[in-house]
């Protein structure tokens, strides 16, 4: 990790901070062996009896993995991603995160019965875990694709990128709501206008 | 090259932004139900004049269910002499007709219909029913629902309202606490009654007709021609045809009744997959009358509009994530980076669920529930198979179209315990 380096750019109107550190291309016989690895999952997970919303994601990314595979077998050269354009693209996409948590967890606490405080703190520590775990997760996948390979690329993105982001954010969310309908669950005034 | 960047840069943007008034209108419920005066349907009034009703209950091999509704509709406070139930029996090979005739020999309101020739499926089978049922109003049921003592009577004074076509009342599955999935349908089910419809209904604009817990008054429908057996949507197919011809359709909150939801997901797959042709199918032949009815007001029609589109969102979304693939692939994500967050936090797992996770959570607080809001997260897991399977439908509407072919409806699965005593 001796040749990583620190670079700053301009991104809407500021400056965003980028790390840059050599990458690694998968050989063509890894390449190979990850394709047949991915061409068997899509094979034998829709015959094997798995929880089936499981089963279809792990196809979908097993797909990744084929379209990633197959790349860097045939076109190498083609992949148009280094680890500092990577790097650009996982801080914008988590800028934009940053951007949209306050913008729908505002959405969503807006019509919930409880005070403006209780939903302030909500949005304020969904927004902080936002940002710890994208900083840690932009680490994880850095540390990921240096050691194994650009081959993980694609499918880190598409697994753990934004999607994951829905957990947390309607995790959250959930456990407040959940906690507010129990506070108001032994008040009978609140119930008035329900029907 | 640069013109198919552009053609899938522009497909994103589309995404998001048909996503976005998705949103929008989902929210605008959300604040309706919390915050907006609430329209309450008429089950609170008391008639002694109540309109003679046909309860009909299609069934195809429905043995694991029939003593348990039959059980119920013979116990009902509706007066005999105003009532008449005819359970169809389409096709079955099970013991179904046979616990259906021990039934009319024992109680002479029940009157089966027994189908063993002719083209299989609910709105063939309705048709067939109409033509000799004797009630002024019509009501069905699925043959998995529990109607309660009261309810008949809850939904025939509503009928009392002379520009009320049809009514829908509320779906609570009863089995939700199976196993994840029943408690997944359960949160789904909650969201789209108590915010989607009843805001709907507050809003004065297009409540669903569900084709169970339902009524519609028989005349105009027969008038109307009855149901498209082509389509397998042949609730939504009504809701349209009465709704662009100026019939309204009541939504009452209070009148609920347990269902038994899916229990499996390939059972759910195959339900969802068959909803979604069905509505396709709907989408194609009333876009145009839709648009060009006279007795619906713009903001009615729009919403029609949002009503008949909702499906076509899963194969929509589909393409995006297809579409963002290629540009992750191509190297184009960029720009769109921070959007394509937009598309996976909000579209992505609110329309493939039919109802945002704020709708759902509302619905739920409305509804008094707490421990079973924590299972929000998991509605991911309802995300894919929808998305998928609304998708093959979708297509599957769309080769319908284009070939004229028949459909052939494809029953849910029961998994309740067979035989509640007679």
């Amino acid at each position: 990790m001796e040749d990583m380096m620190l670079l700053r750019q301009s991104f809407l109107q500021s400056t965003i901070y980028l790390l840059d550190l050599p990458g690694k291309y998968p050989s063509p016989l890894f390449s190979f062996l990850f394709f047949c690895f991915a061409f068997l999952s899509i094979y034998l997970v829709p015959r094997i009896k798995l929880y089936k919303p499981l089963g279809l994601w792990l196809v979908f990314l097993s797909g990744i993995n084929i379209l990633s595979s197959v790349l860097f077998m045939l076109l190498p050269s083609m992949f148009p991603y280094t680890m500092l354009k990577f790097s650009e693209l996982y801080i914008t996409t988590e800028v934009g995160m940053w951007f949209f948590v306050p913008v729908i967890m505002g959405i969503a606490l807006l019509p919930i019965p409880a005070g403006i405080f209780s939903k302030f703190v909500i949005l304020f520590l969904t927004l902080l875990y936002s940002m710890i775990f994208g900083i840690v997760r932009y680490i994880v996948f850095l540390f990921i694709i240096a050691k194994l390979s650009y081959l993980f690329m694609p499918v880190l993105y598409f697994s753990l990128g934004p999607l994951v982001d829905f957990i947390y954010i309607v995790g959250i969310y959930s456990f407040y709501v959940s906690k507010v309908a129990e506070n108001i669950a032994q008040d009978c005034k609140v119930w008035k206008w329900v029907f | 090259m640069e013109m198919g960047l552009l053609i899938l840069k522009s497909y994103l943007l589309f995404v998001i932004g048909a996503m976005l008034l998705y949103t929008l209108r989902h929210f605008l419920f959300t604040l309706n139900r919390s915050f907006g005066q609430q329209r309450i349907a008429y089950h609170d009034i008391l008639d002694s004049e109540l309109p003679s009703i046909s309860v009909l209950i299609p069934m195809h091999n429905e043995e694991r269910t029939v003593t348990y509704i039959l059980n119920r509709l013979v116990s009902v406070d509706y007066p005999l002499d105003r009532i008449e139930i005819i359970p169809i029996n389409d096709h079955s090979v099970d013991k179904t007709g046979e616990v259906l005739d021990y039934y009319a020999a024992r109680y002479p309101q029940i009157k089966p219909l027994h189908r063993s020739a002719g083209e299989r499926g609910k709105p063939v089978g309705l048709n067939d029913a109409l033509r000799i049922a004797q009630g002024e109003i019509i009501i069905i049921f699925d043959a998995d629902y529990l109607p309660p003592r009261g309810i008949l009577r809850d939904m025939a004074v509503c009928f009392k309202d002379p520009e009320i076509g049809a009514l829908m009342g509320r779906v609570v599955p009863d089995n939700s606490f199976k196993n994840l999935l029943t408690r997944l349908l359960d949160l789904e089910r909650s969201g789209g009654y108590q915010v989607d419809q009843q805001a709907r209904y507050n809003l004065k604009l297009i409540p669903q007709y569900g084709g169970t817990v339902a009524g519609f008054r028989k005349e105009p429908v027969l008038a109307l021609g009855g149901f498209n057996p082509k389509i397998l949507a042949e609730d939504t197919e009504l809701t349209f045809k009465l709704f662009v011809n100026g019939w309204k359709v009541m939504y009452a909150n209070r009148i609920e009744c347990y269902e038994e939801a899916p229990e499996r997901w390939d059972v759910r797959a195959r339900q969802i997959r068959r909803w979604a042709r069905g509505h396709t199918q709907v989408m194609f032949t009333y876009f145009l009358p839709l648009l060009r009815t006279p007795h619906l007001s713009l903001t009615e029609k729009i919403d029609g509009l949002f009503l008949l589109f909702i499906y076509t969102t899963s194969p929509i979304l589909l393409l995006g994530i297809c579409d963002s693939l290629v540009l992750f692939f191509l190297g184009e994500m960029q720009i769109l980076a921070s959007v394509l967050v937009f598309l996976f936090l909000t579209s992505l797992n609110t329309f493939g669920n039919f109802a945002p996770f704020y709708q759902i959570g509302m619905a739920s607080v409305l509804d008094g529930a707490t421990n079973r809001l924590r299972l929000l997260p998991f509605l991911l897991f309802n995300f894919f198979i929808n998305m998928w399977y609304i998708s093959f439908g979708f297509v599957e509407a769309i080769i319908d179209l284009v070939t004229h072919r028949k459909s052939v409806w494809d029953k849910t699965e029961r998994f309740r315990i067979k035989g509640e005593k007679v």
